[in-house]
């Protein structure tokens, strides 16, 4: 493990000097407003578009919105968060290798166990803080405009969403590990989600499935039970444990 | 926007401005800084500059994200 | 004593074999130039010798301790061929990330820094590295190569992308360091080896072909020409036949392969038949005509 704290000093530096940090915080707060922004405008939304239905015979109802809908937007959001974290990350391990500037440090002496774990590490936390910022400032909205009756089991069903999140994180650091170009890594981990996902159409797998956590809003509404998913629980948290245990095996055959 | 349109009176709007300003500021913002940004530069580490332009425009926040992680570059023009 | 030790070596990429049997050694305080032409396996056989590539069979020992694939002996600095660097950092904060990576105390790395930004002639450089000329680039890869003192310092050619004045630049500074550390550096750039090296080897279809002291060798093999320029041209054939040599097409004599003895001989007889002569040179063999004579071209 030579290496690993000086690496991981260089990781978030990189970050910081390169803006990534900014730019991060400021897309996380961003969508941290847009949920319940979106919540919020929607009556005014359908007020607008009533008088085209009328036309077409079609009478809407008052609409009211609630911590509900907030929560029903900031969930979906997420997934479009999460590609934009992959698409960004996804060149942190192959570009240091095709560019070779990797080759210096290797060099000096910072062992390939070192590099990916400081990789990942760094990864899993600018997710993880950048996840519960946006968490926070939509919570923070969201408590303003409505109270929060309607989403007993929200946190429940965030912290599932993160640990789905940080699955797909670290499946895409084992990626990185195998393939050369950023573009792969991309690919096998839009993959590595879509495959399962797709899987889910079969009822039956649905509770052994990882994509199984970010069906959030029945976990938020209590309308679904934490135990009925345990199995996808167990299997995505296993996820994780694997694919940090994997990475330095799989990066020894990298060359440079 | 015509969604402004409806929002008629002054209490409505007081109602949005907590979240209109600072999503109307972000976006805008984004949006200024990527197109001077991909102006001021030939050369991009991908893509090209017609791309980061529609993608910027087009793209409401998000194109912008994607033009500063992946396509400007920290090359010295 | 020998600082690194090179047995045997075989390497094959795919059905391509690069290294066949590779075989050398370097002394501890000297500067070793490794040449061989363009795809020879010279970069294949450096990065073998840090543990980057794992060797088919063979056995490479730097300070007497085995190389492994995968760990880095910390002996070694290395200046990979075109050195890549983080852009967004300055030449300082480069440097330290590399005296953190191997190890080094905060106080050690400050003062080593100062020493070798001074050596390479980047101390007053403030900028980013993405500003760097391709030279600076390189005097900064000597400096992080050079940042932990190694006993042993790999150049894979440092001066083949360079201009003449960056080249000279590179080669000083490689000579300046020449007291602390050994110098073991590839190049197909002879007039470089000339200038600095002791000791030499020649890589060729995978095996070291020829290898030994630098002075030793050129005079080994001198097989010199000695060639005659007349000041009359109208006795020419006449005067090549006398003292056995052959005419060339711009008119001079030439009495190849001549040794000391056959050089006197010749003296001798320009003097007794009053032969007229312009010049006489007997031409030292430089290690282009070495090389390309053990290659076989």
């Amino acid at each position: 493990m030579s290496g690993f704290s000086p690496f991981l000093k260089k990781e978030f530096f990189e970050l910081y000097r390169r803006r990534r940090l900014l730019l991060f915080s400021i897309l996380f707060v961003f969508f941290g407003i847009l949920a319940p922004a979106s919540a919020k405008l929607t009556p005014a939304l359908f007020k607008l578009m009533s008088e085209d239905f009328r036309q077409q015979g079609i009478t809407i109802g008052e609409v009211t919105v609630s911590a509900y809908n907030s929560w029903e937007q900031f969930f979906g959001n997420l997934s479009l968060q999460l590609i934009v974290f992959v698409v960004v990350f996804s060149g942190s391990v192959t570009n240091e290798f095709e560019s070779s500037s990797i080759v210096p440090l290797l060099a000096k002496g910072l062992s390939r166990t070192s590099l990916i774990l400081s990789k990942l590490c760094c990864g899993l936390c600018v997710w993880t803080l950048g996840y519960w910022l946006s968490f926070s400032v939509c919570l923070g909205y969201t408590r303003y405009y409505w109270d929060s009756s309607t989403v007993p089991g929200l946190y429940k069903a965030a912290l599932l969403w993160w640990l789905f999140s940080a699955a797909v994180v670290c499946v895409m650091f084992l990626f990185s590990c195998v393939v050369r170009t950023s573009v792969q890594v991309m690919l096998c981990t839009g993959a590595a989600v879509i495959v399962p996902y797709l899987l889910s159409a079969v009822k039956p797998a649905k509770r052994f499935l990882p994509t199984s956590l970010i069906d959030a809003m029945p976990l938020c509404s209590n309308a679904k039970n934490v135990s009925e998913i345990a199995p996808a629980v167990i299997i995505t948290a296993v996820t994780v444990l694997a694919c940090i245990l994997l990475c330095p095996f799989l990066i020894r055959k990298k060359s440079v | 926007m015509n969604i402004l349109a409806e929002i008629n009176n002054f209490e409505d709007l007081k109602e949005y401005l907590p979240f209109l300003i600072p999503l109307a500021v972000i976006q805008l913002g984004f949006m200024i800084a990527a197109l001077v940004s991909i102006f001021k530069h030939h050369k991009y580490k991908t893509g090209n500059r017609v791309l980061w332009v529609i993608l910027s425009l087009c793209l409401s926040i998000i194109g912008p994200v994607l033009y500063f992680a992946l396509g400007k570059t920290d090359e010295e023009d | 004593m020998s600082i690194l030790e090179v047995k045997d070596l075989h390497k094959s990429f795919g059905s391509k074999t690069v290294l066949d049997g590779l075989s050398f050694s370097v002394s501890e305080g000297s500067v070793f130039g490794f040449i061989g032409s363009n795809g020879a396996g010279k970069t294949t056989t450096m990065k073998i010798i840090l543990g980057l590539l794992r060797a088919d069979s063979g056995e490479v020992t730097v300070c007497g301790e085995k190389v492994r694939f995968g760990c880095t002996e910390k002996h070694i600095g290395y200046l990979p061929d075109v050195p890549e660097f983080y852009s967004y950092m300055t030449a300082k904060e480069y440097l330290r990330l590399c005296g953190e990576i191997a190890g080094m105390k905060q106080s050690e790395i400050k003062k080593r820094t100062a020493e070798l930004l001074e050596l390479v002639g980047l101390a007053g450089e403030k900028h980013r590295i993405k500003g760097y000329s391709r030279g600076m680039k390189q005097r900064l890869g000597i400096a992080q190569a050079l940042i932990n003192s190694p006993r042993l310092l790999i150049c894979d050619e440092p001066t083949s992308a360079l201009d003449p004045v960056g080249r000279k630049e590179i080669l000083d500074i490689i000579s300046s360091a020449r007291g602390e550390t050994s110098v073991l550096f590839s190049t197909h750039i002879l007039s470089d080896v000339e200038r600095i090296c002791d000791s030499m080897a020649i890589l060729n279809g995978g095996k070291n072909a020829l290898s030994g002291d630098v002075s030793e060798l050129r005079s080994r093999r001198s097989r010199s020409d000695l060639l005659i320029t007349l000041s009359d041209h109208a006795r020419l054939q006449s005067t090549a036949d006398l003292l056995g040599g052959t005419v060339n097409e711009s008119g001079v004599i030439i009495i190849s392969s001549a040794s000391q003895e056959t050089v006197f001989k010749t003296l001798s007889a320009i003097s007794e038949h009053k032969i007229p002569v312009l010049k006489v040179e007997h031409a030292e063999p430089d290690l282009e005509q070495l090389f390309m004579e053990v290659i076989g071209k």
